[in-house]
């Protein structure tokens, strides 16, 4: 297997383990508060970094397939040189976005790390948390790379409007 | 002419916004003679456990927040969030600010802010929807919901289950049996509209936990204020602000009280045996305090000596 | 009068989602551009960087994914065409029949979809071949999809509503109850909707097939499963059983176990439908988290202060500011993704509209259904767009044109609702 199918399957396994995890996690819960009147402590704080990390697993997966919500009204309409342009252009600020994005939540990590912040129940520390949304963001910069060298060869196909089948 | 812009992430309605930050904020107008207006914003920038990186970074003049919400960063103040130390916000909060500039000062827990004031709610008080709690024995095994710091500890030490969940979904969680009570002021019982939900109160002498709050401004913005207006806004803050806002949670928590008889709950005070249960349960959690002073080089003995002094117990 | 400093921020986001650059990082952009005018690089960068960090870290959040989830293993289980094969049975032999067959089956799905464009999508797939095999028009067969599904978020279960009672600490169960009628109102409309389309160009929609009465009762049986999951869902949060947050991933775990039951789920339909879940919570979380970093410089610069100094300057009776504020949400809805725009509003309006004396059960029913609306009006209609999706042959011009009809009906409903405040406060009552 090429190196990212391998990624993106790896990715995609990781994010819907998370999700089950979470279904999961809450049935166990409400099981355990009606039956052993024993709720999972602190079910909401594993919960919330579950959804943050399913959040920034999808975004290479996303990115790489052009998923994102767009408005193709009016670049529809335009003749093909211009549309170009404008589908490069958007996909250069989208790569700058997603490196400023993994930067500032780097940025977060080290500020998170440097106070030993961590959750107020479960005391899970959240710079690990951070740094891993921040390299996931950094991968996601890289997959739109990909796409806009691809685009410039002219070798995307078309983009749909709203990409994902199941929104 | 200036004009500082508060970060503010309650409704406008909740007594920090109304009873404590914009009657502050008339004062810094009327002690500067109108060159420093306060402005509160609209809408929050960022979540409660943001706002001091918030300010520090200056995305707004001021702000104010919870220092249980980030436990690790500040050992020190969960002095202020002690059991039984004070039933009215007003004394706690002035005599905290006195030993926090007297002792807690020098730590610099407070790194890269100009602090304003600190100050504590009213006593934190036991609440339930079905069953009374009239001893230790009531509490052990019960799941309440506590809202983090040093209450964690006291409902882990009472026995308690402790169910964590956002406060905006308190009414939530009471009104369906996910907690069968709550650790709370009397004031966030009606904030919370959860008087409704709630049938039992027991009140504990001093309060059963506290919380500690923090208002602050950005350095940059301090350090660019005249030295005659920096005078003007000290002598508005620092105690005479612990004392405005213990006041206004004074005033809260009547209202509170007031509207939970209205609404039919039955709330007693602990009785003498049900205290001393409660005080050897909760024997030596001041510790908690008194260790990490003195792994910041504080005095956390006299620190705390004073505070009781101060607080008149 | 200067110009305030949202007005460049507010004209640049749309000059840059029209060029194509997608949503999330064109409010991000400006949010991001804007906050460093504001308040220089330091300040804003914090707002940002705390913003990504914290914006998928939330446990009333987790809802999102779990209520599409469930919805996605719904669709696997194959109860939406069944939904859609009863309604059809039913309707389908009138004139305009499928696309009103459509609708209904909209309202049944939005019973166990918390997303309106999961609703959308999925009955897009779901009914779209059949109304074109029997020649419904294009514009009407897409405008009866795109406007049916924005009922995901008015029945319960809805992200919205939850939302909308974290935000306002109203009671969810009530605002879930309080949803029930208007939805229902909402299906009536748009079936009046079709009718009259129909009326107008009687080659919409042409009728399908006739179906005799055991026919219909055999299609019927099919819609066991959905209401099964509907009384799990919205009977246990009803009867207080467990919290709206839970009732999503207990409603997704019964939706796999149906879907298991029914012998439908195989590990790799299983994998599908979670795979397609992470994909959609990421795109809905990233267009969350641009419009957080725009509602920030918004706030920043003053646009909120604005509206309720404009408000208190106007000196309008009470129901002359309401009437305001659902105009606010029409001009906002056309360019705002909805969960954003409901996270940046409800804030700012709520309490000015419990401070004008209202009910907030109410008001939450009316932000909702002009949510619903923001949803199909252009130029930015995720509804529309989701269709374009499954109908890429046909413009999107088409389809904006084909919910025009919709859009009036749903006109007439907030009318209604407005006027009668008992077709959301009414059923609430009853509770508890
Ligand atoms: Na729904
Ligand atoms: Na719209």
């Amino acid at each position: 297997m090429r190196p990212a199918t391998l990624a993106s399957a790896l990715l995609t396994a990781i994010a819907g383990a998370l999700l089950m995890a979470m279904m999961l996690l809450t049935v166990v819960d409400v099981i355990g508060r009606y039956v052993f009147s024993a709720p999972v402590p602190g079910a909401f704080e594993a919960t919330e970094i579950m959804l943050a990390l399913v959040v920034f697993a999808g975004l290479p997966l996303v990115t790489g397939r052009g998923e994102h919500v767009q408005v193709r009204l009016a670049l529809d309409g335009m003749p093909g040189g211009m549309r170009f342009v404008l589908e490069r252009a958007a996909e250069v600020l989208v790569t700058l976005l997603l490196a400023g994005a993994a930067w500032l939540l780097y940025q977060r990590g080290a500020a998170l790390s440097r106070y030993g912040d961590a959750t107020v129940l479960l005391g899970i520390p959240l710079a690990p948390v951070a740094f891993a949304l921040a390299a996931l963001s950094a991968v996601s910069s890289i997959v739109a790379v990909a796409r806009l060298v691809q685009g410039c060869r002219g070798a995307l196909s078309p983009t749909p409007e709203i990409p994902h089948d199941d929104i | 002419q200036t004009t500082l812009t508060v970060s503010n992430w309650l409704p406008p309605s909740h007594p920090i916004v109304k009873d404590i930050v914009i009657p502050w904020g008339e004062a810094v107008k009327e002690a500067t003679d109108g060159r420093v207006t306060v402005e509160v914003m609209a809408a929050p920038i960022g979540k409660p456990p943001a706002q001091y990186d918030l300010i520090r970074d200056g995305a707004a003049d001021i702000g104010y927040g919870v220092h249980g919400y980030t436990p690790n960063r500040f050992a020190l103040t969960t002095i202020a969030e002690l059991p039984f130390l004070s039933d009215s916000s007003e004394t706690l909060s002035v005599a905290y600010q006195k030993v926090y500039d007297k002792y807690l000062a020098k730590a610099n827990e407070h790194e890269g802010v100009k602090l304003l004031a600190v100050w504590t709610h009213g006593p934190g008080e036991i609440y339930t929807v079905k069953d009374p709690v009239k001893d230790v024995a009531d509490l052990s095994g019960k799941k309440m919901r506590v809202g983090g710091g040093l209450a964690n500890m006291v409902a882990d030490k009472l026995g308690i289950v402790p169910v964590s969940a956002p406060s905006p979904q308190v009414y939530e969680i009471l009104s369906n049996g996910v907690a069968d009570g709550i650790l709370f002021p009397p004031e966030s019982v009606p904030f919370f509209k959860i008087d409704t939900v709630l049938k039992y109160g027991t009140e504990v002498p001093g309060g059963l936990y506290n919380t500690s709050f923090f208002m602050i401004m950005n350095e940059d913005t301090w350090n660019g204020l005249s030295d005659e207006d920096k005078k003007a806004i000290d002598g508005v803050s620092g105690v005479a602000l612990a004392e405005r806002a213990g006041k206004a949670w004074d005033a809260a928590d009547a209202a509170g009280r007031k509207t939970m008889a209205e609404a039919g709950m039955t709330v007693t005070a602990a009785d003498e045996a049900m205290v001393e249960e409660l005080h050897g349960a909760l024997a030596g959690i001041e510790a908690v305090f008194i260790d990490a002073a003195a792994a910041k080089g504080v005095d956390g003995v006299a620190a705390l000596k004073m505070l009781h002094d101060e607080a008149g117990n | 009068m200067g110009l305030e400093p949202w007005v460049p921020g507010l004209v640049a986001l749309v000059v840059l989602i029209l060029l194509g650059l997608p949503i999330a990082f064109g409010m991000g952009l400006v949010g991001t551009v804007g906050l460093v005018l504001l308040l220089g690089p330091r300040g804003a960068m914090s707002i940002v960087g705390q913003t990504l960090f914290d914006t998928g870290l939330s446990y009333t959040l987790s809802v999102v994914p779990l209520f599409i989830l469930m919805g996605n293993l719904v669709t696997r289980a194959g109860l939406s065409d069944k939904l859609y094969g009863a309604c059809h049975a039913w309707l389908g032999a009138r004139r305009g029949g499928l696309a009103m067959a459509t609708a209904v089956a909209c309202g049944g799905f939005s019973a166990v979809c918390g997303s309106s464009l999961a609703t959308a999508a999925t009955m897009g797939k779901v009914a779209l071949p059949s109304m074109r095999r029997y020649g419904t028009s294009d514009s009407l067969a897409a405008g009866v999809i795109a406007a049916g599904g924005t009922l995901g978020i008015l029945i319960p279960p809805s992200v919205i509503l939850v939302m909308y009672g974290v935000t306002t600490s109203q009671d969810i169960g009530a605002l879930f109850i309080a949803g029930v009628i208007p939805g229902l109102i909402g299906v009536l409309g748009y079936m009046a909707a079709v009718r009259v389309t129909c009326m107008i160009d009687p080659d919409a929609g042409p009728r399908g097939p006739q179906t005799t009465l055991r026919q219909k009762l055999v299609a019927t049986r099919g819609v066991g499963g959905v209401l099964a999951l509907f009384v799990l869902v919205i009977g246990g949060i009803y009867a207080g059983v467990f919290t709206a947050t839970e009732a999503a991933g207990v409603g997704a775990f019964g939706a796999f176990l149906i879907a298991l039951v029914m012998g439908r789920l195989t590990l790799r339909s299983f994998a599908e439908a979670l795979a397609e879940t992470a994909a959609t919570t990421t795109m809905m979380f990233a267009v969350l988290t641009g419009a957080l970093v725009f509602a920030s410089y918004v706030n920043v610069a003053g646009l909120p202060a604005a509206l309720t100094g404009l408000a208190d300057a106007a000196d309008w009776p009470p129901f002359g500011v309401l009437v305001a504020i659902l105009g606010v949400y029409l001009v906002l809805g056309m360019v705002l993704e909805s969960l954003s725009m409901v996270l940046l509003t409800v804030p700012i309006f709520a309490p000015m509209v419990e401070g004008l004396g209202y009910d907030l059960v109410w008001f939450g029913i009316l932000v909702v259904v002009m949510t619903e609306i923001s949803l199909i009006t252009p130029p930015v209609g995720l509804n529309v767009f989701v269709l374009k999706t499954v109908l890429p042959d046909v413009s999107v011009g088409t389809i904006f044109k084909g919910v025009i009809p919709f859009i009036l009906a749903d006109v007439v409903r907030v009318a209604l609702i407005l006027a009668i405040p008992g077709l959301a406060l009414w059923l609430p009552s009853l509770m508890g």
